[in-house]
């Protein structure tokens, strides 16, 4: 745990290291040794290459061939990141349709007044110059116990022809009419007023409908924030420990290029583009994630709209919220190979 | 001009404790005074475990004494920031250790090169200078072998070759024979003793062979933290 000092360490570390070297050459003899010659010969041979280029670029080739010829812990360390990201991608996804369904909804802003059995032809027109001589008020319209019945059996579609064992149409007169304002509180009010009027059955409107739905959708952002939240600093963690499985499987090379003169960036910053690397791979694997539940989830959305009756159409993920996705790997590579550079590379 | 008549190296005082544990800590070097002359060849012996890789390492600059002063060409080592000490290690010292300690990706060449890398070097005269370095030392036939293809004498030569391929001043060589059987040791040790005499370059050489070691200018002997200087009549 403590730093090793260096004078200790140096002959165990050649030690430990001509061990490791030892399985390497082991583990290139289990491999079809074409692939492996390959590997190791364009290692080698891109050095020439490497070394003539920037140093950043030259770091993040080193990154690169650690991560490319890297061990399982990269790889798996990449799915959990794509994974992670996923669920925050799926979140993302919901919650903005979500939105838009709303937005949508409230944009209708739709009150029916259902009227009495009894009440006469009179008594409704009345109401409606009554209703209509509140402000905001807008395509004030009556409709017809036989229009009413027509809708209904225009949304049952294929399964209207239960209506048609009804004897007597059983729909009230209704009136519908919009609100221009949009406010919730003053339609609520108004819908209230008009609710204890006589004559008046009953009186719906869809913002109902829109508050329970944001009402929902507050509830999942905020569950959504929470969960992302705890799974990105578990990724952060994870990210910094498969860099210090590295630093120290990289102790003796860090050792190596620190008695050569390197300076401590030098050294660090091959890590620190490896942690971005894992965290780019994983947004990556985000994305092609998040747009295969896209594709599935389009079908289902299709179908859940159906049976409510509204064309509800899924929209993917918007420029900005891909490039948050990609931005938060990166960051949470970086952020972890800092970790673990702060807490196991003791220069 | 002073710097001349100065030693190369000087040590005053070094004291290094380790802490060991909660509250207590180890005392390996208990206050050591050395100085290496430009040229010269320095010993250095000593039981296992009394300090001597310790005190490479410090004189090194990689690690840092309890307390006690080092200067290199009359530079205060431990006065410099970690940037400039490399620059120090980079330009001025050379290490060799008993494992070769090449970088097993790269080739002979390449890991001869890099020191001159990392010193910003361009990459094409790099190429040319481990060329020949690595034919000084007797391995023009092996440049793009890796470490893995390349004997244990030959590991070490590369190593050898990386050591003073940006012409430092100071070798510290920690057991370089320690890992190879005698005969090699000894083309190995010839090796360094050659390179002291074209390059006049200083070098302290930890070692257990005594035999080996009677042949440099100087013996010292780490007795349990503390430097012992062996009287020759020389
Ligand atoms: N990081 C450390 N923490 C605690 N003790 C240490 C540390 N490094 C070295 N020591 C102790 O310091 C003493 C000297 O170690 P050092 O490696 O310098 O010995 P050495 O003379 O090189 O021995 P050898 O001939 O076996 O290489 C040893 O007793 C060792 O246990
Ligand atoms: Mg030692």
């Amino acid at each position: 745990m403590n730093p090793t000092p260096d004078g200790f360490s140096t002959r165990h570390r050649g030690g430990k290291k001509s061990a490791a070297r030892k399985v390497r050459r082991s583990s290139a003899v289990n491999r079809p040794s074409t692939v492996k010659r390959g590997k190791v010969v364009s290692v080698a041979d891109g050095n020439a290459a490497i070394i003539s280029k920037s140093f950043q670029l030259r770091s993040m080739q080193r990154a690169w061939n650690r991560f490319h010829a890297g061990s399982l812990s990269h790889w798996t360390t990449t799915i959990i990141i794509a994974l992670s990201l996923t669920i925050f991608g799926a979140f993302t996804l919901l919650l903005s349709n979500a939105n838009t369904a709303l937005d949508n909804w409230t944009g209708d802003n739709l009150v029916t007044v259902f009227l009495e059995e009894r009440t006469s032809i009179e008594q409704i027109e009345s109401i409606q110059t009554e209703i209509s001589k509140k402000s905001g008020v807008d395509q004030i319209s009556v409709v017809s116990p036989a229009q009413a019945m027509a809708r209904m059996k225009n949304m049952l579609g294929s399964e209207a022809g239960l209506l048609d064992s009804l004897d007597d149409n059983p729909l009230p007169f209704s009136i519908e009419f919009r609100l221009t304002d949009k406010k919730y509180k003053k339609t609520a009010n108004l819908v209230y007023e008009i609710g204890t009027w006589q004559g008046v059955e009953a009186v719906s409107y869809d913002q109902i409908w829109a508050e329970k739905l944001a009402a929902v959708i507050h509830t999942f952002r905020f569950v959504g924030i929470a969960l992302t939240v705890l799974l990105l600093t578990a990724v952060a963690l994870i990210i910094s420990n498969t860099i210090k499985l590295t630093i120290i499987a990289r102790r003796d090379e860090v050792e190596v290029m620190r008695f050569m003169g390197a300076t401590d960036s030098f050294i660090k910053t091959p890590f620190v583009y490896e942690g971005v690397l894992q965290g780019l791979f994983g947004a990556i694997g985000a994305l092609l994630l998040t747009s295969l539940l896209y594709w599935g989830g389009q079908g289902a959305a299709a179908e859940l709209g159906a049976a409510f009756g509204i064309f509800f159409e899924l929209h993917y993920l918007q420029v900005g919220q891909l490039l948050i996705i990609m931005a938060l790997g990166i960051f949470l590579g970086l952020i972890g190979a800092l970790i673990s550079l702060s807490r196991f590379l003791e220069i | 001009m002073s710097s001349e008549s100065l030693p190369l190296l000087i040590a005053k005082g070094l004291k290094k404790a380790f802490s060991v544990g909660k509250n207590s800590s180890l005392e390996v070097l208990k206050g050591i005074d050395l100085s290496i002359d430009k040229g010269e060849m320095v010993a250095l012996l000593g039981d296992s475990g009394s300090g001597k890789s310790t005190l490479i390492q410090i004189l090194g600059t990689l690690d840092r004494p309890s307390s006690g002063v080092v200067t290199l060409n009359g530079i205060n080592l431990f006065a410099l920031n970690p940037k400039e000490q490399a620059v120090v290690r980079n330009q001025k010292i050379g290490f060799i250790y008993q494992f070769h300690r090449l970088l097993p990706e790269f080739s002979a060449r390449e890991n001869v090169m890099m020191p001159l890398l990392i010193g910003r070097c361009s990459p094409k005269l790099a190429k040319e200078r481990a060329g020949e370095i690595l034919e000084k030392v007797g391995l023009a036939g092996r440049l793009d072998h890796r470490p893995g293809q390349l004997s244990g004498g030959e590991q070490q030569r590369v190593a050898i070759a990386r050591s003073i391929v940006t012409e430092p001043v100071l070798l510290l060589a920690d057991e370089p024979t320690g890992n190879l059987d005698s005969r090699t040791a000894g083309s190995v040790f010839e090796l360094l003793q050659k390179l002291n005499q074209d390059l006049g370059l200083s070098c302290l050489m930890v070692t257990h062979n005594n035999e080996l070691a009677q042949n440099l200018d100087r013996q010292l002997h780490m007795i349990d933290g503390c430097l012992a200087e062996e009287e020759r009549g020389k």
